[in-house]
């Protein structure tokens, strides 16, 4: 192999190969994008084309067009899963991320002692398997023999005392506080790793002008936190939408459909009522909420920031 | 060495031939595959007993046994036969969603002609034949049974005054005097639905003709899930709730929950299957027993139950004839014996007198079933008659005891489902 240098100076092979050529961050690419096709492009688009289908996992496949769809626009089960998980955007988004928020802001503006106990103490559920978590709170709000019952009892509330999830007023809710509980230690680290790129001295010049942690929040903090509050809204929205370990394992969608979410009516539609094309345009429906709704709140933001 | 190279030679030589003689006699051998949901410990022992014993009777044949649990077994399998990948030998749950379907799929062997020329008859029932089949043609052997009944604290039956009743009306009286005592009459838990199932299917089995239960379990299509009698199951069931009969706040503990709650004391009934037997034999601080839920009148005496879930062979099996051979072994009294002697229900009828050394709550059990068997009453686990229907029934029975529907709109969510199928 001769070498020759080009008009730079810079020494290089005179055939050209594949290293050097421009295709090669492509190949860098391919085991990535091949991983991406196979499990992940391949099944959607199945799923999409399966979803026109009337399929009950053995046999011939039939096409019905659009039948799946219109069978799920007067489907009641599928608006009350969807309803609940609704419901659960609440209890898996908004309230983790208020609460991470504030949990982020006082560690932070206050420089607690013990910080890195506090930070580890609320993340500690985020890492628990969401099985494990669903029995863990199973038991707390077991009415016989649960922790939640008994301390209302001790602290004088004993008429608050409930079958939590088995009661269809308390139960959705009460899977929905257990999200919170896992989810809240997630949003706090992403605000608290926001928190690390605000400059002091903005905060310094707050003080200098006789401001309290309140304005430091409302002033310094919340503006520069704008891209971590979309990362954690946007990453806990599609968690609550996606909800099925907790559900499944805490009441199975009920008492009744009580607790029914979409990812279960899928599952149950699939694997147990063998219409894998009803469950395919069930997932798809659901799989197009989310991307509208996330294509949302990005253009949100884009807009926020160049209005800004 | 060239001696030595003569020795190693004929060393080699020999080798080769005793392993060509191993491979000649595996190759001789019909290789059956098994695939099962008997992982639990004693029971997976029977099971490998049973193949054991199968094999020294067929030294031509052999086992191999794959465990796995139910609900993987029924995710893996239906894909697996299609290809033509799967086992020789399965366990597939009645019903329509499994058997109903792989059976319309053409994927299993009808078992009709073995059945008559082993004569099965002489150790099932037509029914439990039929029970472990599809819309009348048989298709599977199930080893085991399950019945439910009621266990009963018999310390407190005792300690009451009460005895086991003999109609419904007097277990309606014992009911009624358990409570006043101040003891939880029935421990019930339905956080996981399927319980609630059993509750009201019990009270409809005794309510309900044979030829009614029947037809609702036919497939065929007709007004038969909205019955007077359905309905009247479903007015007593909320009669009970009303009066407190259950577990307070049932509608949020688990099964296994209620279960531990059992065995606390408090309460004097526990409508649940055999299945439990080991568990309140091993635990329970005070002795239990068994009976079966009375019926006003003997003839409607039937009990939900039936055989467990049946083994099949697959119609892609290479080995068809080698796999129904193991299918009648399953079917033989020896088999029966295997798990009766380990304190498990067989399918077939055998009785308890034999079993003299065990446990009375497992001859209490052994009796219920051949009660039951004889006196034509083994009924159905009713949520398998369509695909939805466990989830259906499931959660209307919830709404249903927590009063939240009347027993007239829960007998039509019923027949709302079983209408959808059968259309």
């Amino acid at each position: 192999m001769s070498y020759t240098t080009d008009r730079r100076g810079v020494l290089s092979k005179s055939h050209r190969s594949l290293y050097d050529s421009p295709l090669r961050g492509m190949l860098y690419l391919l085991p990535g994008l091949a991983i991406y096709v196979l499990f992940v492009l391949i099944p959607v688009v199945q799923t999409i084309i399966l979803s026109f289908m009337e399929w009950s996992g053995m046999g011939a496949k039939r096409f019905v067009g659009l039948a799946n769809y219109i069978e799920l626009f007067g489907d009641p089960i599928f608006f009350r899963s969807l309803a609940n998980n609704a419901v659960l955007v609440l209890f898996i988004m908004v309230l983790p991320t208020l609460l991470g928020l504030a949990l982020a802001t006082i560690i932070e503006l206050n420089d607690l002692a013990w910080r890195k106990l506090y930070e580890t103490a609320f993340f500690m559920p985020y890492i628990l398997s969401l099985v494990v978590v669903a029995v863990i709170w199973r038991w707390i709000y077991n009415p016989a023999f649960g922790v939640l019952n008994e301390l209302l009892a001790k602290v004088g509330l004993a008429s608050l005392k409930r079958a939590w999830l088995g009661d269809s007023s308390t139960a959705l809710a009460s899977v929905g506080v257990t999200g919170t509980w896992v989810n809240y230690g997630f949003a706090m680290v992403i605000f608290l790793s926001g928190y690390q790129t605000i400059p002091p001295s903005l905060y310094d010049a707050v003080s200098l002008d006789g401001g309290g942690n309140l304005h430091k929040l409302w002033y310094v903090a919340l503006p520069s936190l704008v891209n971590e509050i979309m990362v954690v809204s946007v990453f806990l929205f599609i968690n609550s939408l996606k909800t099925f370990d907790l559900v499944y394992v805490m009441t199975k969608g009920g008492p009744g459909y009580a607790t029914n979410v979409l990812s279960l009516y899928v599952f149950k539609n699939a694997f147990q009522y063998n219409r894998n094309g009803y469950a395919a345009a069930l997932a798809v429906t659901l799989m197009l909420i989310i991307f509208a709704i996330t294509v949302t709140v990005t253009r949100l933001r884009s807009h926020y920031e160049q209005n800004r | 060495m060239k001696k030595t190279l003569l020795v190693v030679l004929v060393g080699l030589l020999a080798l080769g031939s005793i392993g060509a003689a191993g491979v000649k006699e595996t190759q001789a051998k019909t290789s059956i595959t098994l695939w099962d949901q008997y992982y639990r410990g004693i029971e997976s022992e029977i099971m490998d007993s049973i193949v054991q014993g199968f094999e020294a009777e067929n030294p031509a044949i052999k086992v191999v046994r794959e465990t796995k649990i139910l609900d993987d077994l029924k995710l893996v399998l239906k894909m697996s036969l299609e290809s033509g990948t799967g086992p020789d030998v399965m366990q597939v749950n009645q019903g329509e969603a499994d058997m109903g379907a792989m059976a319309k799929a053409g994927l299993l062997v009808s078992t009709n002609d073995v059945a008559k020329q082993h004569n099965w008859n002489a150790n099932f029932s037509d029914s439990t034949l039929k029970a472990m089949g599809y819309h009348g043609d048989y298709y599977g052997i199930a080893t085991t049974a399950e019945i439910v009944g009621f266990f009963y604290n018999k310390p407190l039956m005792k300690q009451l005054g009460l005895s086991i009743p003999k109609t419904f009306t007097e277990l309606e009286s014992l009911l009624e005097r358990t409570k006043r005592a101040g003891y939880v009459p029935i421990n019930f838990g339905n956080l996981d639905g399927w319980t609630g199932i059993h509750e009201w299917s019990a009270i409809q089995h005794v309510f309900t003709t044979r030829d009614q239960l029947d037809d609702m379990m036919s497939g065929e299509r007709g007004a038969f899930w909205n019955s007077v009698e359905n309905r009247q199951a479903a007015e007593t069931l909320q009669k009970w709730v009303r009066s407190g009969y259950f577990t307070k706040d049932f509608s949020a503990i688990g099964y296994d929950d209620s279960a531990s709650i059992f065995m606390q004391g408090d309460s004097l009934l526990f409508l649940t299957g055999n299945w439990m037997m080991g568990e309140l034999l091993e635990n329970s601080p005070f002795e239990v027993g068994f009976f079966l839920l009375p019926a006003d009148d003997p003839a409607k005496l039937k009990a939900i139950g039936g055989p467990g879930i049946p083994f099949v062979v697959s119609a892609k099996s290479k080995n068809i004839d080698a796999s129904l051979q193991f299918l009648d072994y399953l079917a033989s009294q020896e088999t029966a014996k295997v798990w009766a002697d380990n304190m498990m229900l067989p399918a077939q009828s055998i009785r308890s007198e034999d079993y003299r050394d065990a446990p009375l709550l497992f001859r209490e059990i052994l009796d219920a079933y051949s009660t039951a068997d004889k006196a034509n009453g083994m009924g159905y686990f009713i949520d398998w008659i369509t695909p939805t229907f466990y989830d259906t029934c499931a959660a209307a029975v919830q709404e249903l005891m927590a009063l939240e529907i009347t027993p007239a709109t829960f007998v039509q969510i019923l027949q709302d489902d079983y209408d959808a199928f059968t259309d």
